[in-house]
């Protein structure tokens, strides 16, 4: 929750808050504002043509299609496993709690490209899976179930650590035991005590998964072999284009999903305001 | 409508938090289980209330084993220590809560849950802040609201932990006797936990005395007061002196010491310290020869008789044979 500024005197002489000002502009400008400017500018350099272009193209609009489609199904599946495996680490008394949120940071602690291997080795035609999968006629990497497992171990974390502090609290805050001893059932317990704690946290969480799932590169591309117009998610669409030579074409798929990150940390900013104003309704709890 | 504790043993990471406790709560009575902090006691409020289950013995409610019933089931009314208020919900919602939350069979009409709550919200004379959220109450409105919630359900048994351990020292005193008033109009069984032995005495009908997961003593405030068995329940009920006289140690109050003017049979010489004359009895500081510091207190019209002044050495006589030898 966004506070109020603080505004104090501060004790370093005014060219060191200067200079560090000048630092965190320089930085911010040099490697957020400008790159991002100069795909912008790349993108309409032959005006809005670049655009119809690679719209028009096929193997577009399916990249896009995918990385959609591959969103829509591992967020909210996240979300509905983060919540699960928040609401049992904090609700239960499971030996090896440490243990499992450790874990938990796996997918954010190691390289993509590694996670992306793993599934290789398990279902690839030689991995452990390969032959049974062989037998039955599935496939899981190079297609869509592959994309959609590298896309939800990537994300896997976001929203169970958004949530973890919260239900901890929530539990350790005693509602829900006088909640039960009122003889409330385990649904309305969640529904009324629970959830009305957890319900901003839950979106933050849901956004910024859905965020890294529209944007994974790395994982992603092991396990799709990058077939265009059939298993190029939009950031490998953009690498294909790139390879091509047609910077205008890459620029602009690139904007494209630059805009996307955009629009996700605008519902964020969104989000956190009306969680604000939802909290300044109501007095601060002493 | 009783409660009966009989031989509960609870253990947390190896450490052993109750160790055999037994007691019965009756019917219509106010008990409080009174111990210092980290003695158990909360630990086998939860117990009664279903919330934990004992590593061994058994909990009944009305001759039927708690273990039997899940929480919620057992009609029990718990006020949490630091009350667990639902914080999204009004003071009204609050106390509905547990009404809505019956199963929709059993579950009573609308405007009945509405009268039942507003009935409530005069019992504790807060039907002017219905609306509000627990966040715009006071520390002491809160209490009650705590209170109406827990009685909504109409509890065959009331659990309290440290009802007033958060409020301030005025607020306490009021909701302390308005809680023995409530009591004495609803007439619910009623255990409550608290360390503070002035609290126990002034509320309760009975006191539970536990230290370190074990029962010292039962009875009533007076029987404690006046004839605890053993130094600990003696010393925790109540500032008590030492007098060391004819080679025994007499446990004594402040007002259960004689000034003598000579040495004789039973006494301890001291001199006195300090004189303190606020308030509705004179207490003076005095220390004996070996270094002890022992407190008297003396009714004013003894002491204009006495006349004594700092430093003025008189004889210590315990009034009552209070030995644990």
């Amino acid at each position: 929750m966004p506070n109020r500024t603080i505004t104090r005197r501060t004790a370093e002489p005014a060219w060191v808050r200067r200079l560090l000002i000048a630092l965190a502009f320089l930085h911010v400008g040099l490697l957020v504002a400008l790159p991002f400017a100069s795909v912008v500018c790349q993108a309409f350099g032959e005006g809005l043509d670049a655009f119809r272009r690679l719209l028009a193209s096929p193997d577009t609009s399916s990249a896009i299609w995918l990385t959609v489609s591959l969103a829509l199904v591992a967020v909210p599946l996240n979300a509905l496993f983060g919540l699960a495996l928040a609401w049992g680490l904090t609700h239960l008394r499971l030996p090896g709690r440490r243990l499992i949120e450790t874990l938990l940071d796996l997918p954010f602690s190691i390289s993509p490209v590694v996670a992306g291997l793993l599934f290789i080795l398990l279902f690839g035609v030689n991995g452990y899976l390969g032959p049974f999968l062989r037998a039955h006629h599935l496939r899981v990497i190079f297609a869509y179930p592959g994309l959609l497992l590298a896309t939800l171990f990537v994300t896997m974390p976001f929203v169970a650590r958004e949530l973890l502090p919260l239900l901890e609290a929530s539990a350790l805050s005693g509602e829900e035991e006088a909640a039960r001893l009122l003889g409330a059932g385990w649904w309305r317990i969640f529904w009324r005590i629970t959830f009305p704690e957890i319900r901003w946290g839950l979106l933050y969480g849901t956004i910024l998964c859905g965020a890294r799932a529209m944007g994974e590169f790395g994982a992603v591309a092991v396990v799709s072999g990058c077939i265009r117009g059939r298993t190029n998610t939009l950031p490998l669409h953009i690498e294909a284009l790139f390879q091509d030579g047609d910077l205008h074409a890459a620029s602009a798929a690139a904007s494209l999903l630059a805009i996307i990150g955009l629009v996700s940390l605008v519902c964020r900013l969104a989000s956190a305001r009306l969680h604000a104003l939802a909290a300044a309704q109501r007095p601060p709890t002493t | 409508m009783s409660i009966d504790v009989r031989n509960v043993h609870k253990s947390y990471a190896g450490s052993h938090v109750l160790k055999g406790v037994s007691l019965t709560v009756g019917t219509g009575e106010l008990v409080a289980l009174l111990g210092p902090s980290g003695c158990g006691k909360t630990t086998l409020l939860r117990i009664i209330a279903g919330l934990e289950k004992p590593d061994a013995g058994d909990v009944l409610c009305d001759g039927l084993s708690s273990a039997q019933l899940p929480p919620g089931e057992n009609r029990i009314g718990f006020v949490f220590q630091h009350y667990a208020l639902f914080q999204h919900m009004s003071v009204f919602e609050n106390i509905a809560f547990g009404l809505r939350a019956r199963p929709r069979r059993e579950r009573l009409p609308e405007d009945e849950i509405r009268r039942r709550v507003n009935g409530l919200l005069e019992l504790i004379q807060l039907d002017w802040i219905a609306k509000r959220l627990p966040a715009e109450l006071s520390g002491g409105q809160r209490q009650r609201v705590a209170l109406a919630r827990a009685l909504a359900v109409q509890p065959r048994f009331l659990l309290l932990d440290e009802p007033f351990g958060a409020l301030d020292a005025k607020v306490r005193l009021e909701l302390r006797h308005w809680l023995r008033e409530r009591h004495a109009d609803l007439g619910v069984t009623t255990l409550f936990v608290t360390h503070d032995q002035e609290e126990a005495m002034d509320v309760a009908n009975r006191l539970v005395v536990i230290r370190d997961g074990q029962v010292e003593q039962t009875g009533t405030p007076e029987q404690l007061y006046a004839t605890p068995v053993n130094p600990f329940v003696c010393d925790f009920l109540g500032y008590v002196n030492i007098l060391h006289a004819d080679g025994q140690q007499f446990y004594v109050r402040p007002h259960e010491i004689a000034l003598e003017w000579f040495s004789g049979e039973r006494t301890e010489p001291a001199t006195v310290s300090a004189i303190r004359t606020a308030g509705p009895m004179v207490q003076l500081e005095l220390r004996t020869p070996d270094g002890r510091s022992v407190t008297a207190a003396i009714t004013h019209e003894a002491f204009q008789q006495r006349q004594l002044a700092i430093g003025e050495e008189v004889h210590l006589r315990p009034l009552v044979e209070r030995t644990f030898d």
